[in-house]
């Protein structure tokens, strides 16, 4: 993939995992996305509010407020359009995450470039988004 | 004629008739001779008294000599001759003077023969002989006239002839006689001698006696005593003086004297008891007692009264010392007396009855046994008894039955026979017999039976419950299984009931008794043990000793696991004597056990895999992140390495950083593994306890992070301790997850483990949780296993008991610190040895 594929794209890594924030951060950054990452699920679902995500890739098990939590939050509160991908170490409550309208899930570990792909593939229909903070 | 025997001595004292008869025997035929002569020369008168004194006189004379030695008689009968003669010759015409002469000198000579002493006799014989014949010549008319002899000449003739056989006869009477004489004296000295002689045997003899008599006295101490009534004299023998305190020197006391060394209170018996004796003659015994200086004896005198011609003369008697025979009087009659006592307190009945079944003797006892009066028991086993006794099985006993009768028809004893008695009262009791036969006559049959018996009504109902208390015990332990045995620890012999061969798969034949023998029949790894624990427990003097064993059976392709109960029972010295037991088999029990380990150990196994699967996700999570980390890092160096200018430093750190990251993979798959071992095996390891509890917390800490309890650790984690880590692991685990499970939902949520040195050598550890304690009802049951707060299919509730037994199998404890405002749990495990066990790097 062209290392501009995400352009413009604001995306948002959440994980308690701190090298994995970094790796997911970089990698998207790679592929020209504005990446933000959140440690849990609070965080996350504070920068949410705050911001229009094009994609989210998430965690579920995470301390204060795990992903589950926070996806359920995010639809209930939010309107935001973002399209989540989850990937986990955890590979229960795939049923719930259907109903919270999960793009796809990755179970750890994953290969990365699939889950970059996906996340192209993904937002490669949507339309670029003006961004303030670009 | 000189040198014949000597005479036969003559009783009346008379003249031997052998003398007689000698001297007769010469004069005889020379009378015979003469008258012959006279005969011849026509003096026809001579001839005739010549020849009557041949004839007549001097045969009559001899046979008077031989038959009757009375002089009496002899004198009568030549009296008469005399008579006779000289009324022949005064008859006839021609006589003379001469003849008259004659006839009186012969007569006078006869009459001499008897003079005494003999030499007289013979002597005047002679002197008479030779007197008439020189009267003859002296007178010559008085001569005799012979027809062919010149007148004168012939008469001085035969008138020297009679002088001449006068002197002859005369002469040879004397030498006879002196003969005789001689002879006579020395028969008479050699009597006389023997006399003497027998009288100085006897007179030895007699001496000798009276040695044997004093010395007899002396030892059987009797003397003896006269008294003489007139004079008052007493005589005593050497004895006496020793039994009365007299001197022998002193000579016997007079009455007087005497009487005073009779014991004061025996006096006046003693004199009553002489004076008695004095009036009516009669003989008497009596005891009294002498009184000497420094004892007393006992004496015992008999004695008699002394008469002659109708007076009492005196008393005499015997006199014996008995002190020996009074003291043995004495202790006679106290034994006799202890024994009859003794007889009658004796708490046996006894009765002595004869063949017949009469009674002669009892005690006290068999009347108050019997409940008979002493005028009924003579007769009771004679006819009464019917109907009385009764054999054990309570039918009637008959009498021939009865023990006492058994002894004495058998002859031989009856022991402890037990016999039905119903007294005239009525109550039936039971009593224990023993029969013994006794006096047994010449043909060895009884004649009578000693009978000893005791009442054993109460002993015999108990004997008979324990028979039956017996047979019980005996149907339980046979159906129960099992053996008993009883070993004498000082003969060694070990007795095994029937039960015990089965038990131990041993042919009764080949068992040989003894400890050894047992021993080989158990398992080779267990004899040295069962051997030291008997040892041990009968050098303590224990009264009661338990074991288990593995017992060989199918010849040795199997074992039985036997268990053993006994007592032990020691003499007065402590040293052990015996031991009873019994033993039964557990196999079921034993392989029971092991299965419930089995099972328990499974039930651990299966808690820890619950415990594991709770944490799965979690531990899933812990290894799935790093894995990703690793991928993604490894697809960024990838990436880097393929757009230069590759930054080396950046892929170096990249590196590093995956590097670490597999380490934390390693860690929890270390910690994974230490929790899931089958550790019951685990040898003991010395092992800092932060490392046990780092590995811990490896597999937990991700769920506290999540849950955002915090965990503080303090103390002296790094303290080694002596445990099997994968266990400590596991009771950690089970702690700080219930620890969790109470606070993640709290507001204040932590977590504090804290170690510090414990009393005994153990390290203490309290996990302490922000909850606020458990409730005691709770607390009661908590540690009980399957007991669990949690709601199903969340807990097992068999981790604080698995817990629990963990902890102490390792010598140390889990409990809860009810003291605490928080929710406290505290471990302590043994600390290792000083000095070992360095912490591992972290």
């Amino acid at each position: 993939m062209s290392t501009g594929a995400l352009n413009g794209r604001h995306i948002l890594v959440v994980d308690d995992e701190a090298l994995l924030r970094e790796i997911l951060v970089d990698e998207f950054e790679g592929y020209g996305a504005r990446v933000s990452a959140a440690a849990d699920g609070a965080e996350a679902l504070e920068l949410c509010r705050r911001t229009d995500f094009d994609a989210i890739v998430s965690d579920i098990r995470m301390p204060k407020m795990d992903g589950l939590a926070f996806l359920r939050q995010l639809r209930n509160e939010t309107t935001c359009g973002a399209k989540v991908f989850v990937c986990s170490g955890f590979n229960d409550a795939e049923e719930e995450l259907s109903r919270l309208d999960v793009v796809d899930v990755f179970p750890k570990p994953f290969d990365i470039v699939a889950l970059a792909n996906r996340v192209i593939d993904a937002l490669g229909e949507a339309k670029p988004r003006n961004d303030p903070v670009d | 004629m000189r040198g014949e025997a000597s005479p036969r001595p003559n009783p009346s004292g008379t003249f031997e008739p052998s003398l007689t008869r000698r001297i007769t025997r010469f004069v005889w035929p020379l009378f015979a001779l003469l008258a012959i002569v006279y005969a011849s020369f026509g003096a026809y008168f001579v001839t005739l008294v010549l020849g009557f004194h041949v004839v007549v006189s001097f045969p009559l004379l001899w046979w008077l000599d031989s038959r009757h030695r009375s002089r009496r008689a002899r004198y009568a009968l030549l009296m008469t001759v005399l008579s006779a003669t000289i009324a022949v010759e005064v008859g006839l015409p021609a006589h003379t003077s001469a003849d008259l002469f004659f006839l009186a000198t012969a007569c006078l000579a006869t009459l001499l023969f008897d003079v005494r002493p003999l030499r007289h006799q013979i002597g005047a014989t002679g002197l008479v002989f030779a007197g008439w014949g020189f009267a003859e010549l002296a007178f010559p008319r008085f001569g005799l006239a012979v027809p062919w002899v010149p007148g004168e000449v012939s008469l001085r003739f035969f008138e020297s002839l009679h002088i001449l056989l006068s002197a002859v006869l005369a002469i040879t009477s004397l030498k006879a006689y002196h003969a005789s004489l001689a002879r006579l004296r020395e028969r008479h000295l050699t009597r006389a001698a023997q006399q003497h002689a027998l009288i100085e045997a006897a007179y030895e003899k007699l001496s000798l006696k009276e040695k044997d008599l004093r010395e007899a006295q002396s030892i059987a101490k009797i003397g003896n005593w006269s008294y003489d009534v007139n004079t008052g004299e007493i005589h005593w023998s050497p004895q006496m003086f020793k039994i009365f305190p007299e001197a022998p020197e002193r000579g016997e006391p007079d009455f007087d004297r005497h009487a005073s060394t009779i014991h004061p209170d025996d006096h006046p018996y003693w004199r009553a008891t002489i004076e008695q004796c004095l009036i009516d003659r009669e003989p008497y015994q009596m005891r009294f007692r002498a009184v000497h200086p420094d004892r007393e004896v006992w004496v015992e005198v008999r004695g008699q009264a002394r008469v002659e011609d109708g007076r009492l003369v005196g008393l005499f008697g015997t006199c014996q010392d008995i002190s020996s025979l009074v003291l043995a009087e004495e202790a006679r009659r106290e034994v006799e007396l202890k024994m009859t006592e003794t007889f009658e307190a004796m708490l046996e009945g006894v009765l002595i009855h004869n063949r017949a079944g009469q009674v002669i003797q009892f005690n006290r006892t068999a009347l108050r046994l019997l409940e008979l009066g002493e005028n009924q028991i003579v007769e009771f086993f004679g006819k009464r008894s019917d109907g009385a006794f009764f054999r054990e099985d309570g039918t009637p006993c008959p009498p021939e039955e009865h023990p006492a009768a058994v002894a004495v028809a058998s002859g031989r004893a009856q022991y402890h026979q037990v016999i039905g008695y119903r007294a005239p009262a009525g109550l039936l009791r039971w009593i224990l017999v023993n029969a013994q036969p006794t006096r047994f006559d010449k043909q060895g049959v009884a004649q009578e039976v000693i009978v000893t018996f005791v009442d054993r009504t109460e002993s015999v109902r108990h004997e008979r419950k324990l028979t039956e208390l017996k047979s019980r015990l005996e149907t339980a332990v046979r159906a129960v299984g099992f053996g008993v045995w009883d070993w004498d620890l000082k003969t060694g012999r070990l007795h095994w009931e029937s039960h015990m061969f089965k038990l131990f798969d041993v042919d009764e034949r080949e068992f040989d008794g003894t400890f050894a023998g047992f021993a080989e029949t158990l398992h080779p790894d267990d004899v040295a043990r069962v051997e030291a624990e008997v040892k041990e427990a009968l050098g303590r003097r224990q009264a009661e000793f338990r074991t288990e064993f593995r017992v060989r059976i199918s010849n040795g392709e199997g074992y039985r696991h036997v268990a053993c109960g006994a007592t032990c029972g020691y003499d007065q010295n402590g040293e052990a004597e015996r031991m009873v037991g019994c033993n039964w088999d557990i196999s079921e029990r034993v392989a029971r056990e092991q299965a419930i380990r089995a099972q328990q150990a499974q039930l651990l196994q299966s808690a820890k895999m619950a415990s594991l699967g709770e944490m799965a996700g979690g531990i899933a999570h812990e290894i799935n992140n790093p894995l990703a980390i690793i991928l993604a890092k490894a697809h960024q160096v990838r990436r880097r390495l393929g757009a230069p200018p590759i930054d080396a430093p950046q892929v170096e750190a990249e590196i590093a950083k995956i590097e670490d990251t597999a380490e934390r993979i390693g860690k929890i798959i270390r910690g994974l593994r230490t929790f899931s071992r089958h550790a019951e095996g685990d040898p003991m390891m010395e092992v800092p306890f932060g490392d046990v509890l780092r590995d811990t917390l490896e597999l937990c800490k991700e769920r506290f992070a999540k849950s955002l309890v915090a965990l503080q650790i303090e103390g002296e984690t790094n303290l080694a301790v002596r445990c099997r880590p994968a266990q400590i692991s596991q009771v950690l685990m089970n702690l700080l997850n219930n620890a969790h499970d109470a606070v993640h939902e709290l507001p204040e949520k932590w977590i504090r483990v804290r170690a510090e040195v414990g009393p005994g050598e153990r390290l203490r550890v309290s996990v302490t949780d922000s909850g606020h304690g458990i409730s005691p009802s709770v607390v009661a049951k908590m540690m009980d296993p399957f007991f669990t707060t949690k709601e199903v299919g969340r807990g097992t509730g068999l981790g604080l008991s698995i817990s629990k037994s963990i902890l102490e199998d390792h010598g140390g404890s889990l409990g809860y610190d009810p003291t605490s405002h928080h929710t406290r749990f505290v471990l302590e495990v043994p600390l290792a040895a000083r000095g070992t066990a360095a912490p591992r790097a972290a």
